[in-house]
């Protein structure tokens, strides 16, 4: 059975954010695509979330690793 | 070896490491690159200012000029790094009331640790001695102190991650400087004498140039760790 993405999504963001910022953030971001709850999300939602959370990444992490967490989200997530 | 050559060396690593993280972000193109970068004029900087100080004493342009660019680059570059979460857009994640607090506390101690340095600008202002590149290093070393307190409550909110480790290095390199500053009333306080004093403020630079190098290598290894998709499965 496929991770949920909301646990994929997190499981990436927290290498570099820890599993407190990487949470509220998701959370955050879940809520700007629609989405109240994030256990809710779904690869429809993916494309319009990385969308949000690329230009937080570029400065958290810089471009390039920023660029490999979000491919690394859109290759376990498609 | 020699005090000298320990100092130079330690400025010299630190401008390296500062300069390989800013590399890494492509230097002046993103913001963390920036930082870095600033990082890396403020250490070299430092280097020159040094080794001006034994060689040409006298140069009194050259070694103004030098110490106030590398306070410049210095608050810039802890700046920088202290609203990372801002820059961001994720800064609204830390309390805005913990945050005052804490900044305000920290502005106090930063105030209390160079008040003897400040009260003696104040008194060259007054009587027209005052020099730009002291005062602006006195007041440099305020706003350094009291960006320890962004950088420790970004420490506090990362844990858990790589970045957490960057920030903590940063806010342990700032109590490095504040080691440095404070050296004449430590060393008082121990009865030293001239010779502590030196060590004391050789042992300053080193934990803040060494923090910052450690900073720096950590924020180099974090980002080639993820360029290289290692992280994949952490």
């Amino acid at each position: 059975m496929p991770e949920p993405i909301a646990e994929t999504v997190l499981s990436k963001l927290s290498v570099h954010l820890g599993p407190h910022v990487a949470k509220m953030t998701l959370r955050s971001f879940a809520k700007k695509v629609g989405v109240p709850d994030q256990a809710q999300l779904t690869a429809a939602h993916v494309p319009r979330l990385i969308e949000d959370i690329r230009p937080m990444l570029n400065v958290m992490i810089g471009k390039g690793p920023s660029e490999s967490v979000v491919a690394d989200i859109e290759r376990l997530t498609g | 070896m020699s005090l000298f050559l320990l100092r130079i060396f330690l400025y010299a690593l630190a401008a390296v490491a500062a300069g390989t993280a800013a590399a890494k972000f492509a230097w002046w193109h993103e913001h963390l690159g920036r930082a870095w970068a600033l990082f890396s004029l403020e250490f070299l900087l430092l280097l020159v200012n040094y080794v001006l100080r034994r060689a040409a004493p006298d140069a009194a342009l050259a070694l103004n000029a030098t110490l106030i660019a590398a306070n410049l680059a210095q608050i810039a570059a802890y700046w920088l790094m202290a609203r990372v979460l801002d820059a961001a857009g994720i800064g609204y994640l830390m309390s805005m009331a913990k945050r005052v607090i804490l900044t305000a506390a920290a502005l106090a101690v930063a105030i209390a640790l160079c008040h003897a340095s400040l009260l003696a600008q104040w008194q060259a202002l007054r009587s027209g001695t005052l020099q730009s590149g002291a005062l602006i290093s006195v007041l440099a070393d305020v706003v350094t102190f009291t960006l320890v307190a962004p950088l420790a409550m970004s420490t506090l909110a990362l844990r858990g991650g790589r970045l957490s480790w960057i920030f903590g290095f940063l806010a342990v390199s700032v109590v490095g400087w504040m080691i440095n500053t404070g050296a004449t009333s430590i060393a008082g306080a121990f009865g030293g004498g001239a010779d502590a004093l030196r060590l004391i403020r050789t042992a300053g630079v080193a934990v803040a140039t060494t923090f910052n190098a450690a900073a720096a290598a950590t924020q180099s290894f974090a980002a080639h760790r993820a360029m290289k998709g290692a992280g994949a499965d952490a």
